[in-house]
């Protein structure tokens, strides 16, 4: 939480940004799509 | 304190090695105030008990639907009545200076409406793993936040927890040469159809949504890549308990660099462990909830599967 609070301070992006939280979710979606079809699931970046 | 409870929530706390530059940067000597919203275990726990040996941020204030968790937290963490909010209160927190930083701690289907209200309350933003329950979600709380010029972060532990970020090291300086396969995987048994966690709409899918994130991270970390594919398996065994979402998945993932993961998350066993294996020397930790030190062992060419797989240390 303080290097939250320090990239607030210093203005610079946070580590664990919201970006990294969202490329989980789409490899969560993909790996949730996998199972559900049986098919391997291509991921484009 | 056991030590591993220390250990735990000074990673929690912490991040990098602060300097007294950083701290002259705090508004007339103030830290800056964090608001949990949501009064779970969690948040009980782990980031209140944290939140005491933070140096750039404390708490000040908390959300909570229950009248009673006001009155004890209140009292416990000397938190004045005007720093008090509800679910209905809640947004008129963009009224109060004592507040810099909301940490949204509720079930994963209300992440993405409580940090979009955050943002447009002028807040800076914690929001806990995962981050919402599809990409669309996120989307929209990065757009919110961009709009309202906070920072959005994950409440990800991996970033600051000194055992991952050896095995970081490890991997992204290829120190015992390029990891070839990760054994990435984290379960444990909560075969209860009564805690959010279990239920498709508040908790969005059950492991996958809730440990397959350490799962993930823990691959991406060690590798510093995207997955090109990924193929998944899932598993219901127990359909009383688990409705409408898997009860344990198995999934693949295959890197650019031609790195191979393999994953198992569960909600009906244990299992703890990120593992990572450069085809000769060994580098694993185990893993994700028990924080021991990272282990780093060479092991002659003979003895690596049966040293490694199957070790129980």
């Amino acid at each position: 939480m303080d290097a939250f609070a320090e990239s607030i301070l210093k203005d610079t992006t946070p580590l664990a940004s919201g970006e990294e939280g969202m490329t989980d979710l789409k490899i969560i979606e993909a790996i949730v799509r996998s199972a559900d079809t049986g098919n391997k699931v291509k991921l484009i970046w | 304190m056991h030590r591993r409870q220390f250990l735990a929530q000074s990673s929690l706390a912490a991040g990098t090695l602060l300097t007294s530059d950083v701290k002259s940067l705090l508004p007339q000597d103030r830290k800056l105030g964090i608001a949990l919203v949501g009064l779970g275990n969690y948040a009980t726990n782990q980031l209140a008990p944290a939140l005491q040996q933070t140096e750039l941020c404390q708490l000040t204030g908390i959300v909570t639907g229950t009248p009673q968790k006001a009155a004890e937290w209140s009292s416990k963490y000397q938190i004045p009545h005007k720093n008090i909010y509800n679910y209905e209160t809640f947004d008129q927190i963009k009224d109060n200076p004592d507040i810099d930083i909301v940490y949204v701690v509720l079930p994963n289907s209300m992440h993405a409406e409580y940090t979009i209200r955050a943002a447009k309350a002028g807040k800076h933003v914690i929001c806990e793993k995962p981050m919402g329950l599809n990409v669309k979600e996120c989307e929209q709380m990065i757009k919110a936040c961009k709009e309202a010029k906070v920072k959005l972060s994950v409440g990800y532990r991996l970033y600051f927890e000194p055992h991952h970020l050896e095995v970081r090291r490890l991997g992204t300086e290829k120190a015992l040469g390029a990891v070839k396969m990760i054994e990435s995987s984290l379960g444990f048994s909560m075969a209860d159809p009564k805690v959010w966690r279990l239920n498709k709409a508040l908790g969005g899918g059950g492991a996958i949504m809730d440990l397959g994130v350490y799962c993930i991270q823990g691959v991406r970390r060690t590798l510093n890549e995207l997955p090109t594919s990924v193929l998944a398996q899932g598993f219901v065994t127990d359909k009383n308990v688990f409705k409408g979402i898997y009860e344990m998945m198995m999934f693949q993932m295959e890197f650019p660099s031609g790195a191979v993961s393999n994953s198992t998350t569960t909600y009906s066993s244990y299992i703890d462990r990120l593992y990572a294996t450069t085809g000769y020397p060994v580098v694993w930790v185990r893993a994700f909830l028990q924080r021991h030190r990272c282990k780093r062992r060479i092991l002659g060419r003979k003895n690596i599967f049966q040293n490694t797989c199957f070790s129980t240390d």
